[in-house]
């Protein structure tokens, strides 16, 4: 008697410990993971957040972090550099996200045929895609040089006027466009073939049979069939360039005369060189917020399309 | 089955609970960073300090260290010299260079952090205001007034007058190393074809700059306006014209008709005169080194820091001819003001080497810097191009007789003007930098370009409080 009572009394302990176990065991495990991403994620997001409610400079930090209400952001869309710089970025981004898009879609309907050679072709027109941005912006540095710049090199060759392309304001901008045309074309190029590769063949059949040319048939198959695979391209490079940062600071560092000051680069003079922190963070979350909006009417348009 | 479940959770748990435990408390008493810079400590109990400090640099037991000094003839001297300091001593040090573009930026990052990368830095004098009121930064009497600690030889009367510009609130905070200034650089055989004298007004800069100009085979001058860099190769004609950033009551006075007229001749020199690269924009120290090397240009103001670079036939082969090089330095030019009286003044830096309150090392940080700045160490730093700030090492008669620029700069110090150190000169030169690029990219005239930044600097200083 006394036996079966331990008896069932370890067993009532088994079944307990294996409830428990099942109830929190897939928490311990992914413990670690979460820690880790509530250290170098949620908890950086929040704290940005929190100081872009309070004033937070170099000098007067120790002092105290005064809460300032929404005064960072009414300053920051009182202030004309920031918006100059809004008004830089839309311009860097919808010039190089056009001209991406019709290189891009070019270079897709080309490596779309089966030629001789394609797959080396496809490789070496990655490469751009797969070189750092600090390496970019250096070499494209020495690319532009006035005086010493292999283009302004071979300019010379050709009889041609040397072309200041760093220090001119608008010229300067030209630069930054053609350099992000140049890195992430093929990238576009790379989203629309993969669209291109899977699209259906009887609409191009039924449309030769009844005698569209071939650019009907591009107009009115192949780009509304794309539509999803242009959408979801058109999202990610809307986010990249937005954030642009490093090939300006390697390039320009947003001169000349601040005519390529690009969000990213007026945030990163008030967060990094006078360390107004709570000010540059509230321009990081306007930042966060136009982005939000736009990628938000995006997504809104690829979800449609898939309906 | 379950018990293995529940032993690989108990392991888990411990991996997560070490992960998330205190990390082990440091050895050196050293103060942290939340200690206030006012506060002396003396060194004491910690192991690196228990020895004495002669014998410990002798005999090399002192902990490794990282110096950060920004890329450029400052980073390749501090190589040669920490390595005759390792091969001295025994004692590691190991020197990160840092692109001059980030370079403070990447300080202002680490300091303010806490962070421990570095134990040494290289500064200008103008810098450590702000570090200070953050308790970025350790005071450096608490080592020296330590007889543990300090050589038996230092004397802080032989940092006289260079270590003022690192005292703040009675406190030093670094060692000074360079007290620069620029020179005038020309092409001799240039002017000498021409029958051109030496420019020593800027009218008579402007008249030689006009007939060496060549372009493109060679310019008549250089600047350097680049967005990050501009004021530090403006501030010499701004002095020059007797101009000033700031007046006793820490007032901007960058855009009175002094300041104006510096920055009019500055633009008109790449706007009007065409006598600079037309890229000057993105110019800067190194720009303005590589112009003067390569020949390209044929009159500049440079840093004299560049000096061994620039009349090193073997660094410089393109500006040399039978082994001499053609280039020549003298004072920068003065202003000739409408009366015919003559201006004269220039600009320079105050260089130091400060330890940061999360240095790991900061007795050894302390007893490099005491070295490399004082006589042995300050002697090797002047033989190698570099501008000691010591007076024993200045006035070593080796040093004397190889480096006669010397004398030029005890000439100029009188008239040499300090960018002011203020808790906001960071962001102040900020807006002079934005004013000098827009009116060198011609956006916006001197005056207006000016008074906009006078604007902010005066928004800047009345918060900070210097301005009541």
């Amino acid at each position: 008697m006394r036996a079966s009572e331990v008896t069932s009394s370890s067993a009532f302990l088994r079944s307990t410990e294996r409830k428990w176990l099942r109830k929190f065991e897939p928490a311990f495990y992914i413990a670690p993971a979460f820690l880790v991403l509530i250290l170098i994620l949620i908890y950086p997001l929040g704290y940005s957040f929190w100081l872009s409610f309070h004033r937070w400079t170099l000098r007067d930090f120790v002092n105290g972090v005064p809460w300032v209400g929404l005064q960072n952001y009414i300053s920051l869309f009182s202030n004309p550099d920031f918006l100059a710089s809004l008004r830089i970025t839309f311009t860097f981004l919808i010039s190089a996200i056009t001209i991406e898009f019709v290189f891009g879609m070019g270079l897709a309907l080309l490596l779309n045929q089966t030629l001789k050679g394609i797959g080396v072709i496809r490789s070496i027109i990655l490469l751009p895609m797969m070189c750092t941005n600090v390496v970019i912006g250096l070499t494209w540095r020495l690319l532009f040089n006035y005086e010493f710049g292999i283009i302004n090199f071979y300019l010379s060759q050709l009889h041609l006027t040397p072309v200041q392309w760093l220090s001119l304001p608008n010229l300067a901008m030209v630069s930054l466009i053609i350099v992000d045309v140049w890195n992430t074309t093929s990238f576009v190029a790379l989203m629309l073939l993969a669209g291109l590769q899977s699209l259906p063949e009887e609409p191009f059949e039924a449309a030769r049979i009844d005698g569209a040319s071939a650019w009907q048939s591009f107009r009115f198959i192949t780009l509304p069939l794309l539509r999803q695979n242009i959408l979801v391209a058109l999202l990610w490079r809307l986010i990249d360039t937005f954030r642009i940062f490093d090939v300006v600071y390697l390039l320009t560092a947003g001169g000349p005369a601040r005519a390529t000051e690009t969000v990213s680069m007026y945030v990163y003079n008030y967060g990094f060189k006078s360390f107004n922190l709570g000010y540059a963070s509230a321009a990081s979350y306007a930042m966060i917020l136009i982005m939000l909006v736009i990628a938000g009417l995006l997504a809104r348009s690829i979800g449609r399309t898939y309906t | 089955m379950s018990k293995y479940r529940l032993l690989a959770l108990l392991v888990m748990l411990a991996i997560v609970l070490v992960a998330c435990s205190p990390a082990a408390s440091p050895t050196s008493t050293l103060p942290q960073a939340t200690n206030p810079p006012a506060q002396t400590t003396p060194i004491q109990a910690a192991p690196e300090a228990t020895t004495p400090p002669e014998t410990a640099v002798s005999t090399g037991k002192l902990p490794p260290i990282v110096v950060a000094c920004w890329s450029g003839p400052e980073h390749d001297n501090l190589v040669k010299v920490a390595a005759a300091y390792t091969e001295k001593t025994g004692n590691q040090v190991t020197v990160e260079e840092i692109a001059r573009e980030s370079y403070q930026d990447k300080l202002n990052t680490t300091f303010v952090a806490g962070g421990s990368d570095y134990d040494v830095a290289y500064v200008s004098s103008d810098w450590p205001p702000a570090w200070i009121k953050a308790n970025a930064l350790q005071d450096l009497d608490r080592y020296f007034n330590d007889p543990n600690v300090v050589d038996k030889n230092f004397d802080i009367k032989n940092y006289q007058p260079a270590i003022n510009s690192f005292v703040f609130n009675g406190k030093t905070y670094a060692f000074p190393s360079e007290g620069d200034t620029a020179w005038m650089w020309y092409r001799k055989d240039l002017l000498e074809a021409k029958g051109i004298a030496v420019p020593q007004t800027w009218d008579e800069y402007l008249a030689a700059a006009k007939a060496l100009n060549n372009p493109p085979q060679i310019y008549g001058a250089v600047i350097g306006a680049k967005p990050d860099e501009a004021l530090w190769d403006f501030m010499f004609y701004l002095y020059s014209f007797g101009g000033d950033i700031l007046d006793k009551d820490y007032k901007p006075i960058i855009n009175n008709d002094a300041g104006v007229a510096a920055l009019t001749f500055y633009a008109d020199l790449l706007q009007k005169y065409k006598v600079v690269p037309p890229d000057v924009i993105t110019y800067g120290y190194n720009e303005i080194l590589t112009a003067l090397q390569e020949g390209k240009a044929a009159m500049g103001i440079e840093w004299m820091a560049a000096t061994q670079t620039l009349t090193d036939c073997t660094q410089s082969p393109k500006v040399c001819k039978d082994g001499q090089p053609l280039l020549g330095y003298t004072f920068v030019p003065g202003y000739k003001k409408a009366d015919g009286t003559v201006v004269h003044g220039t600009g320079g830096s105050s260089w130091g080497w400060v330890i940061p309150s999360g240095a790991k090392n900061g007795l050894a940080a302390y007893k490099f810097i005491e070295w490399l700045t004082g006589p042995e160490g300050g002697k090797m730093w002047a033989l190698n191009g570099g501008i000691p700030s010591n007076q024993l090492a200045l006035n070593d008669p080796e040093v004397t007789q190889k480096i006669p620029q010397f004398k030029m700069l005890a000439e100029v110090m009188p008239i040499r003007h300090l960018v002011p150190p203020t808790t906001v000169t960071g962001d102040m030169v900020t807006a002079i930098d934005e004013a000098i690029d827009a009116a060198v990219s011609g956006t916006k005239d001197p005056k207006t370009a000016l008074d906009d930044a006078a604007r902010k600097m005066t928004d800047l200083l009345t918060q900070a409080g210097y301005i009541k």
